[in-house]
C-alpha cells in the first residue's frame, strides 16, 4: 500500500477531498493519523484487537461522514473525537437503545476544555494532574483530555455517571489549589 | 496557535510515549500537543514505523479498504439479477412513462368519454406489457450497453430480466388503471391473460426476428380484434357487457394460458439467441 | 502456440449498403499484441466489432478460439474469455467508477462478492484509478472515463482483448501504464487494438495490420513496415515532382516517398514512412 508520490495537501484539504470521494485522500489521512491514534487509544484499552477494530471503525466513519467535519478545530482533534467513541463502542458493543440514540445526537466534537488545555500546553497543569490520585486522574483524563461526556467517561471507566461528576468536582478543586 | 508551534515534544518524549513509558503528566501534554502538531505526529510515525508494526498498519488499511470498497447502488443487498436489471436509468424512466401513460390515459378517457374508456382499456391492457418488454430489448435504451455488449449475460439473461421487470411494471400499471373502468380485478381474462400471452409470444418470436417488428405485427392484430368486437357493439350504457367478449370464455382463457406457457418455455430455451447486442 | 489460433478469418466481408467496411479478409493470428492501423473509415471498428461477437458478418467465417460466434452456445463460450472496449463506450453517469466496473463484472458472471470486489479493485488499479474509484462518473474527466471503460474490459483476465482505440484521451504517463498492462496480457493471450498513430504501434505491438477501405494492405512486424520504405525515402530542398507523397518536416526539409531520383539523399525510413507508402501505393493502384 505504499503510495509512491508525496501528498502535499493539508489535512483540511484532504478531508474536503474525502468528501469528494477521493480514496487516495483517505489513505493519506490514514497514513498521517493512524500511528498516534493507535498509540493514544492503546493507553485507554489494553486489548490490541479492540484498538485495531476501533481504528478501522474510525477511518470508515471518516470516509462515511467527512462532510460532518467543520473546519473549526484541527482535523486530528476531530479524528480523535471519532476514535475515542468508536473505542467505547467496540469495548461495549451492547449499548441500550436509549444510549444509541443519545450517541447519535451528540456531535463528535472535542470539548471546549480540551481546546483550552491545548493552549495551556506543558507545565503546571500537567504537574497538577500528576499529583491527583489515580481515580481522580482517570476521570480528568476521560473528560478533559479525551473529550468524553460524563456518561461516556463512566462507561469507559466502568463507574456510574454520578460518580464521574463528583470525582470531577473534587479533581477541579484539588487542581485549582495546586495551581494557585 | 503560534504559541503552540513554538513548543515541540522531544524525540525522547515521543519515543517514550509510543512505548508507554512516559510519566502521566507529560503524557497528557504530549497527547494534547499531538492534536495540533503535524511535525510531532510525523516524528511519532517515524518512531513507531521503525518497530515491526508496518505489516499491522497495512493489514488494518486493507480491512478499511474492504469496508469502503462496496457498491453504493440501491438494492445492493438483494439479488444480482435485480441490480443488473435496474442499472439502466433510461429504461427505468421509459418503463415508468409507459406505466403512467396507461394509468393517465385510461383515467382521462373514463372521465371525458366513459363509453370509449372500456374498449380503450381492453385494447391497452395487453399492449402495455408488450411495449415494456420490447423497450427492454432496445440497445439504445442502455447508455452503457456498448461497454457491456460482449459480456456473457448481455444478450441472454440481462435483456430477459429487464423485460420481465419492465413488463411487470406495465401490468401493475394496468391493474391500477382497471380501477377507472367497470372491470373487476377478477376479470383477468380481459386484462391479464391476453397481456401475458401476447408478451411471452413477442419475446419468443423475438429470438428469431427483430422484436420491434414482432411487437408491431401483434399489436396491429390485437387492435383489429378488439376494434371489431367493440365496433359491432356500440354500448348504450357505460356498463359494457363483457360476457360475450371471447376472452371471458373458459376455453379461450385456457388457450391463453397455454400460449403463455409454451412461448415462455421457448423463449427461455432460446434466450441466448435474442438479437440484442448482435446486430446484422 | 496452441494448435488452434485465437483468431481465424476466412473470406470475411461486411458491407453497409454499397460501402465495403471489410472486404474478403483472410487472416489468422494468435498470442501477442496486434495493432490495426488505418485511416478513419478503414474498417477497423467493424472488424473489431465482429471479433467481439457483437456484429454478424455478411459472408465468410470468423473463428475465435476455434468457435463460431454465430452459434449461440459458442458465442457464449467466446464471450466468457473476451474483453471488449468499444470505440464509444457510454457509461452510467450517476454511478461511481467502482459501481460501474462492478456492474460489468456481474455481467461477466463473477458472482462471488469478495472475488468480484478484489477483481474490480485489481483492474481499476491497473488503469491507475485506485484513488478515484469512488467518484461518480460524471465528475471524472474524459480520459478517466476512458480508463474506467478499459478497466471493465480487463475484468476476468480475458484470453482475448479487443480494444478500439484504447489510448485515446490518455496522457503519456497513462499510455506507458497501458503499454505495461497490454504486454502483460499479450504474454499469455491475444490483444487486438486499433489506433491511427504509428508510434503507438511501434510501442505496443508485435504485429501490425494496415487496413484501408476494408482491405488488408500489410501484415507483419512493425519493423518490417518501416523496412518497406527502405531506399524510397529522401529529403530535398523543394517538393520533388517525382515523389508520390511529399511533406515538410519539423526542421523545414521536404521529405519525399516514392522512387527517388538519382543522387537524392536517401534517409532511414520510419514506421510513418512505411505506413504512408503502403497506403499511397494502394491509392495509386486504385
Amino acid at each position: 500500500m505504499t503510495r509512491g508520490h508525496l501528498d502535499r495537501r493539508s489535512d483540511v484539504e484532504l478531508v474536503a477531498a474525502v468528501v469528494d470521494r477521493d480514496r487516495g485522500a483517505l489513505q493519506e489521512l490514514y497514513v498521517r493519523h493512524e500511528p498516534w491514534l493507535s498509540i493514544r487509544l492503546a493507553y485507554r484499552c489494553s486489548d490490541r484487537t479492540l484498538v485495531e477494530e476501533a481504528v478501522q471503525d474510525t477511518f470508515v466513519t471518516v470516509w462515511a461522514s467527512a462532510d460532518h467535519y467543520r473546519a473549526t478545530g484541527p482535523v486530528a482533534a476531530w479524528i480523535w473525537g471519532i476514535g475515542i467513541r468508536r473505542l467505547l463502542q467496540v469495548m461495549r458493543p451492547r449499548m441500550s437503545l436509549r444510549e444509541r440514540l443519545l450517541a447519535q445526537r451528540q456531535p463528535e466534537l472535542v470539548s471546549a476544555e480540551d481546546e483550552l488545555l491545548v493552549g495551556v500546553e506543558h507545565g503546571d497543569v500537567g504537574v497538577a494532574l500528576g499529583r491527583l490520585s489515580p481515580e481522580l486522574r482517570m476521570v480528568v483524563q476521560a473528560t478533559v483530555l479525551d473529550g468524553l461526556s460524563c456518561q461516556e467517561a463512566g462507561r469507559l471507566l466502568g463507574i456510574p455517571t454520578g460518580t464521574v461528576k463528583t470525582r470531577m468536582m473534587r479533581a477541579k478543586r484539588e487542581m485549582r489549589e495546586a495551581l494557585i | 496557535m503560534t504559541a503552540v508551534d513554538e513548543w515541540h515534544a522531544s524525540d525522547h518524549e515521543l519515543e517514550r510515549y509510543a512505548k508507554h513509558t512516559i510519566p502521566t503528566f507529560a503524557r497528557a501534554s504530549v497527547e494534547a500537543h499531538l492534536l495540533t502538531c503535524d511535525r510531532c505526529r510525523s516524528t511519532l510515525s517515524t518512531a513507531v514505523a521503525a518497530a515491526p508494526r508496518e505489516a499491522q498498519t497495512d493489514e488494518t488499511w486493507s480491512r478499511i479498504a474492504d469496508r469502503i470498497d462496496v457498491t453504493g447502488r440501491p438494492l445492493r443487498s438483494s439479488t444480482t439479477g435485480l441490480q443488473v436489471s435496474t442499472a439502466s436509468p433510461q429504461l427505468m424512466f421509459a418503463t415508468l412513462a409507459v406505466a403512467l401513460g396507461v394509468i393517465v390515459g385510461v383515467a382521462v378517457a373514463s372521465a371525458t368519454a366513459p363509453r370509449a374508456s372500456l374498449p380503450l382499456f381492453v385494447m391497452l391492457a395487453p399492449l402495455a406489457p408488450v411495449i415494456g418488454a420490447v423497450l427492454a430489448f432496445q440497445t439504445g435504451i442502455d447508455p452503457a450497453g456498448q461497454l457491456s455488449s460482449a459480456t456473457p449475460l448481455a444478450s441472454g439473461r440481462l435483456p430477459f430480466l429487464r423485460a420481465a421487470i419492465s413488463s411487470g411494471a406495465a401490468i401493475f400499471a394496468v391493474a391500477i388503471a382497471s380501477l377507472f373502468v367497470p372491470v373487476g380485478l377478477a376479470d383477468v381474462g380481459v386484462w391479464l391473460l391476453p397481456g401475458l400471452a401476447l408478451t411471452s409470444l413477442v419475446v419468443a418470436i423475438s429470438t428469431w426476428i427483430d422484436p420491434k417488428r414482432v411487437a408491431l405485427g401483434l399489436a396491429v392484430g390485437w387492435t383489429v380484434v378488439v376494434g371489431t368486437w367493440s365496433w359491432g357493439r356500440r354500448p348504450r350504457t357505460v356498463k359494457l357487457d363483457l360476457g360475450d367478449f371471447a376472452a371471458q370464455r373458459t376455453s379461450m382463457q385456457l388457450l391463453l394460458v397455454a400460449v403463455t406457457l409454451c412461448s415462455g418455455t421457448i423463449a427461455f430455451a432460446r434466450r441466448d439467441e435474442l438479437p440484442v447486442w448482435r446486430s446484422r | 502456440m496452441s494448435p488452434v489460433p485465437a483468431i481465424e478469418l476466412t473470406a470475411l466481408s461486411k458491407c453497409y449498403g454499397s460501402k465495403v467496411a471489410v472486404g474478403d479478409l483472410d487472416w489468422s493470428g494468435g498470442q501477442g499484441v496486434i495493432g490495426l492501423l488505418g485511416p478513419n473509415g478503414a474498417g477497423k471498428s467493424t472488424l473489431l466489432r465482429m471479433l467481439a461477437t457483437v456484429l454478424a458478418q455478411d459472408s465468410g467465417s470468423i473463428r475465435v478460439f476455434g468457435l463460431d460466434p454465430a452459434v449461440a452456445d459458442e458465442r457464449l463460450a467466446i464471450r466468457r474469455r473476451l474483453g471488449y472496449l468499444p470505440q464509444e463506450a457510454g457509461l452510467y453517469r450517476s454511478f461511481t467508477a467502482f459501481d460501474l466496473v462492478d456492474y460489468v463484472a456481474v455481467l461477466k458472471e463473477i458472482t462471488d462478492r469478495t472475488v468480484r470486489r478484489d477483481e474490480v479493485r485489481r483492474v481499476l488499479d491497473d488503469v491507475g484509478m485506485t484513488d478515484d474509484m469512488h467518484r461518480r462518473i460524471r465528475t471524472l474527466s474524459g480520459g478517466m472515463q476512458r480508463r474506467v471503460a478499459l478497466a471493465a474490459a480487463l475484468l476476468g483476465r480475458p484470453d482475448l482483448l479487443v480494444l478500439d482505440e484504447p489510448s485515446a484521451g490518455l496522457d503519456p504517463d497513462q499510455r506507458l501504464r497501458l503499454r505495461t498492462v497490454l504486454s502483460d496480457v499479450g504474454q499469455r493471450g491475444t490483444v487486438v487494438l486499433s489506433t491511427h498513430q504509428t508510434d503507438e504501434v511501434a510501442a505496443f505491438c508485435q504485429r501490425v495490420l494496415v487496413l484501408d477501405r476494408g482491405r488488408l494492405l500489410f501484415d507483419g512486424a512493425p519493423r518490417d513496415l518501416a523496412t518497406r520504405a527502405a531506399g524510397r525515402v529522401w529529403v530535398s530542398e523543394s517538393p520533388d515532382p517525382g515523389a508520390v507523397r511529399s511533406w515538410v518536416t519539423g526542421d523545414g526539409d521536404i521529405r519525399n516517398i516514392g522512387a527517388p531520383p538519382t543522387g537524392a539523399s536517401v534517409v532511414e525510413p520510419t514506421l510513418d514512412d512505411g505506413y504512408l507508402l503502403v497506403a499511397t501505393e494502394q491509392d495509386v493502384r486504385a
